[in-house]
């Protein structure tokens, strides 16, 4: 037999990997004579096959396990030995052991609690089926004048696709149909009416794109036809209570429109980017049915799935080529040209995006169905929770290293006696190891601290119910102990290496390991520093965004919402709350600042400038009860019949008319949707309507009383100080005289504005919590570094005051060379909180300027800190009677 | 020894080391598996089997002498014990034993 041949040098050296040696030759010789048999019989190429096969055949329990002497190399007696030391060195050294234990649980709970945040919010409609081939149309934002993307389409946009486009599978539309009045008259009860929010449409194939379950009826015929309604569990308790809610019937909107509920599903899942109580059928809302010519009419979402294998970049292609003539013919009829109205838009697109990345990448492109996060905040959290925890891992190493020539004696005898290098690794190792566990222990209850804070006053809500997996379990274990052994590296390599003989000769003081302990602690003063000033920055924005004046009296308006729902009583309901004690002015109109976002295009005449305004129907109280100013002309009149056919401009709407606020005065302006061309009588002074993140936009004024679009009405009310509860109780009470079915909804102007940066407060609350927490952890280290300085010193200390050495001087000594860390790790914080706060700020057209004077408070409060807490430790050592300390030995 | 503990296909391959003499390794066991009882086995299930039996004390093992063949690879050369040779005694025995109180039942061909 040849032996010339051998099988796949890889499959051998598996093999050799795997299997003890003491029967590895054996093993081998039985398989090569195997391959050797197969190759005569069977050819080279089977034999190998055969041979690799039985190669995995050993990869057994029993071949395994008889490695077992050799993998063990941590022996069980050593690793209780280990355990035991540990735990005395904990037990000899309180203080530290406590440092290194709060810090690193600190660091742990952080980084869970981020992570769990980060987990959930990555979560987000992860689990529809076919999710990877689930899309949302998005298409050219044309009611913006810069373009950019949106994620509203039109209603005939799912037809088209479906039938012109093959590598679309299917398609669905979702609307919007708003809040509804929505009524239910129980029998001998009397109706129950709610105002409902959460309010949505679909396209009868909706349960194909997003199957949830059903719990009556069923979801093939559920949303056929019209004026059919799926709700969700909660909600028919909430009308139905137990009673079956199928075939029930309920009222909608002020015509009292019936709707059968066809069906009811589960409650829906939190994290995903669409939420509703109830789905309508589309064709309950005739709306969509009006429009289905129009491309412009953009109050629809529509989502596809595509056929599998199908490319993105083909299909983008295909809808922005195919379509774009749909498009032209819908502002032929409207009376547009194309390229006027796309000027400074590009062309009009559509593209694909993957539902799955919705939640988190919609910055600039919206969700119409709910609130969308930022991935740059998911991002930002994640990076803060691990710097977090290197402050606390810096703690660990730096105690360990600082505190070595205690342990030098027992590494010094442990060597002597025959310990290997590995041995005393393993001591070390176990050291760390066990005090990460420890610490994710007291992590538990800090967790469960941290979570309750971060819900109560940040409004951030967590759920940890991933961890009863199995699998997310194991991770968050292995990475525990991972930490531990990360932590125990450089420590357990730096004690290993002390030489017996230096150490075991009472040894002089080594200082290797100090030039990386400051590294290290520059770090911790650099990232504390760096969060500390990058939250002051952003309360300065916050506070700005606050009290910037916005052009418009903010203060004490309250906002009466549904207003429209009194319909002729309405005009009263304004005169009679005037008449309430503490109300300084009160006004009707579609909406109020903060809300305004109704845009359309409009030209003038003299002219083919087209720009698109925003615009509200607002009356003649409207001007004083804003505290607006008119730049030029008057406001409207009370009573004056003549300003329906009148319009106010803002500065801005007139500047790219071409007009001073003076020009404009008299002149025209064209609107589609109006037979006249209404008059300019007023331009008001610009104010920002929309929240900072925006310029101040163009905006037109028309009378309430002009019947054109937009039935919506408020009632604000601008109430005295301090006059704010008294004002709700008296305006309630109206309201309940007016019409006592109708629910009484107000909310507080300032509130409102409030609310429109509340992602980024939230950002704030989140980078001041995390701040604090860095600083409490790497104050603790120093503590520890210090306190030990001063052990080590304290014989020093002792003499220099006996030679006349003042506090103040002994002060300096101690501190001199943490000073200097503390100014590096300022210079090097600096930087990088600028650019970070930089490009933070960028997403708002108004924000304050950076300057040196947050770093240097930054830097002051923590200075401060540390000085203090240093001061209290060294005070000890200064009132102690050097007698003491020098005659120690 | 408990015979109880010695499994069907543990017996099976130690009867055939004590067959297979001085020429028991892990393929010749493998080929006679095939040759005596047309049944084909795993030479990896062959070797763990030994592994245990030497555990058992019920073989004896030792490396042969080298060759040209198998990559210049020795084989493990394993011999029954007087242990193992025991266990097979009282294994037979004891089925004996009960075969003989069966009912002598006439099988009908």
């Amino acid at each position: 037999m040849s032996t010339s041949s051998e099988p796949s040098a890889w499959g051998l050296r598996l093999l050799r990997w795997f299997c003890p040696p003491e029967l590895l030759e054996s093993v081998e010789g039985d398989l090569l004579e195997q391959f050797d048999m197969e190759r005569l019989h069977k050819g080279r190429r089977k034999a190998n096959l055969k041979f690799l096969f039985n190669v995995f055949r050993f990869f057994r329990w029993g071949i395994i396990s008889r490695n077992a002497m050799r993998m063990n190399f941590l022996n069980a007696s050593l690793l209780g030995n280990h355990i035991k030391i540990t735990l005395r060195n904990y037990r000899r050294n309180f203080g530290y052991s406590m440092i290194n234990l709060v810090g690193l649980a600190v660091g742990l709970a952080v980084c869970f609690i981020l992570y769990s945040y980060t987990r959930q919010e990555l979560s987000y409609d992860d689990f529809h089926p076919d999710i990877e081939r689930l899309y949302r149309i998005n298409q050219t934002n044309i009611w913006s004048q810069e373009g950019g993307w949106f994620g509203n389409t039109a209603p005939p946009l799912a037809e088209e696709v479906r039938q012109q486009i093959p590598e679309i599978a299917e398609a669905t539309r979702v609307n919007t149909p708003g809040p509804y009045e929505i009524r239910y008259d129980r029998e001998g009860l009397g109706p129950l009416t709610f105002i409902e929010r959460e309010v949505l449409a679909a396209d009868s194939n909706f349960f194909d794109f997003f199957p949830f379950p059903f719990l009556e009826g069923n979801p093939g015929d559920a949303l056929v036809g019209k004026n059919k309604v799926v709700v969700t569990a909660s909600t028919a308790q909430r009308y139905f209570g137990q009673q079956p809610a199928l075939g029930k019937i309920l009222m909608l909107g002020d015509e009292r429109t019936p709707v059968v509920v066809s069906g009811v599903i589960e409650d829906l899942p939190k994290n995903m980017h669409f939420a509703f109580d109830f789905l309508f059928s589309m064709a309950t809302n005739p709306a969509v049915k009006r429009f289905d010519w129009s491309w412009i009419w953009s109050n629809i979402v529509t989502y596809v799935k595509t056929a599998p294998g199908a490319s993105v970049a083909d299909i983008n292609a295909k809808m922005s080529r195919l379509f774009n003539p749909r498009v032209r013919a819908t502002l032929d009829r409207l009376g547009m040209d194309y390229d006027d109205f796309m000027q400074g838009k590009g062309e009009w697109r559509f593209q694909l995006q993957s539902v799955r990345s919705i939640h988190l990448h919609s910055v600039g492109i919206g969700n119409r169905l709910g609130a969308v996060g930022d991935i740059k905040i998911v991002r930002i959290l994640q990076l803060l929770s691990l710097l977090v925890l290197l402050i606390a891992l810096i703690n660990f190493v730096n105690l360990s290293t600082a505190r070595a020539n205690l342990r030098s004696r027992e590494i010094g005898v442990k060597k002597t006696i025959g310990a290997t290098v590995t041995n005393l690794a393993q001591q070390f190792q176990t050291e760390s190891i066990l005090m990460t566990v420890l610490a994710a222990l007291l992590a538990i209850p800090l967790v469960l601290l941290l979570t309750a804070l971060i819900e109560r006053s940040i409004g951030i809500s967590i759920s940890y119910g991933y961890v009863r997996q199995l699998l997310p379990l194991l991770g968050i274990l292995g990475s525990v102990v991972g930490i531990g052994l990360l932590a125990g590296i450089y420590p357990s390599i730096y004690l290993t290496a002390l030489k017996p003989i230096t150490v075991m000769g009472g040894g002089g003081k080594r200082s290797g390991a100090s030039g990386l302990r400051n590294v290290l602690v520059t770090v911790q003063f650099a990232i504390s520093l760096a969060l500390l000033s990058g939250s002051l920055l952003i309360a300065r924005q916050l506070n700005y965004l606050s009290q910037k004046n916005l052009g418009f009296d903010r203060d004490n308006i309250l906002v009466i919402r549904n207003a429209d729902k009194l319909s002729t009583h309405l005009a009263s309901f304004r005169d009679e709350i005037v008449k309430l004690k503490g109300i300084e002015e009160a006004t009707v109109a579609m909406n109020v600042p903060g809300r305004i976002a109704y845009e359309d295009i409009f030209s003038r005449e003299g002219s083919d400038i087209k720009i698109s305004v925003n615009q509200l129907k607002v009356d003649p109280y409207f001007v004083p009860t804003m505290g607006l100013k008119m730049a030029a002309g008057r406001a409207f009149q009370v009573n004056n019949q003549a300003d329906l056919q009148h319009v106010v401009i803002n500065e801005t709407t007139a500047r790219l008319f071409g007009w001073t606020p003076e020009e404009a005065l008299h002149q025209h302006i064209i609107y589609p949707g109006l037979d006249v061309h209404p008059e300019v009588i007023g331009v008001v002074s610009d104010f920002n309507f929309q929240s900072l993140y925006e310029n101040i936009a163009p905006l037109i004024f028309f009378h309430i009383d002009l019947p054109i679009w937009g039935e919506m009405r408020v009632v604000a009310v601008k109430f005295q100080q301090d006059q704010a509860e008294q004002t709700i109780a008296q305006a309630h009470a109206l309201w309940d005289r007016f019409d006592s079915q109708l629910p009484f909804q107000y909310s507080i102007l300032n509130d409102e504005l409030a609310e429109l940066y509340d992602q980024d407060k939230q950002l704030g609350s989140m980078v001041r919590l995390l701040s604090l927490l860095s600083i409490f952890i790497a104050v603790l280290g120093l503590v520890g570094l210090v306190s030990f300085t001063i052990d080590q010193r304290r014989k020093e200390i002792g003499i220099r005051k006996v030679l006349g050495a003042s506090a103040g001087s002994i002060l300096y000594l101690i501190n001199r060379q943490y000073i200097r860390l503390f100014l590096i790790g300022l210079i090097v914080a600096v930087p990088f909180t600028w650019s970070a706060v930089k490009k933070w700020l960028a997403d708002y057209a108004y924000h304050i300027e950076i300057s040196w004077i947050s770093f240097i408070v930054a830097g002051a409060i923590l200075m401060a800190i540390c000085l203090s807490l240093v001061g209290i430790l060294i005070r000890n050592a200064l009132q102690a009677n050097p007698i003491d300390s020098i005659r120690e030995d | 020894m408990q015979i109880d503990q010695l499994g069907h296909f543990e017996e099976q391959v130690l009867t055939m080391v004590a067959i297979l003499g001085d020429e028991a390794y892990g393929n010749a066991i493998v080929e006679s598996f095939q040759d005596q009882l047309g049944k084909s086995v795993n030479l990896s299930s062959v070797h763990v089997t030994l592994y245990r039996l030497e555990d058992k004390g019920l073989v004896k093992s030792r490396m042969g002498g080298a060759t040209n063949a198998r990559g210049g690879r020795r084989k493990r050369i394993f011999t029954i014990s007087n242990a193992g040779l025991a266990a097979l005694q009282l294994l037979k025995s004891s089925r004996e034993q009960l075969w003989k109180l069966l009912p002598q039942l006439k099988f009908s061909i």
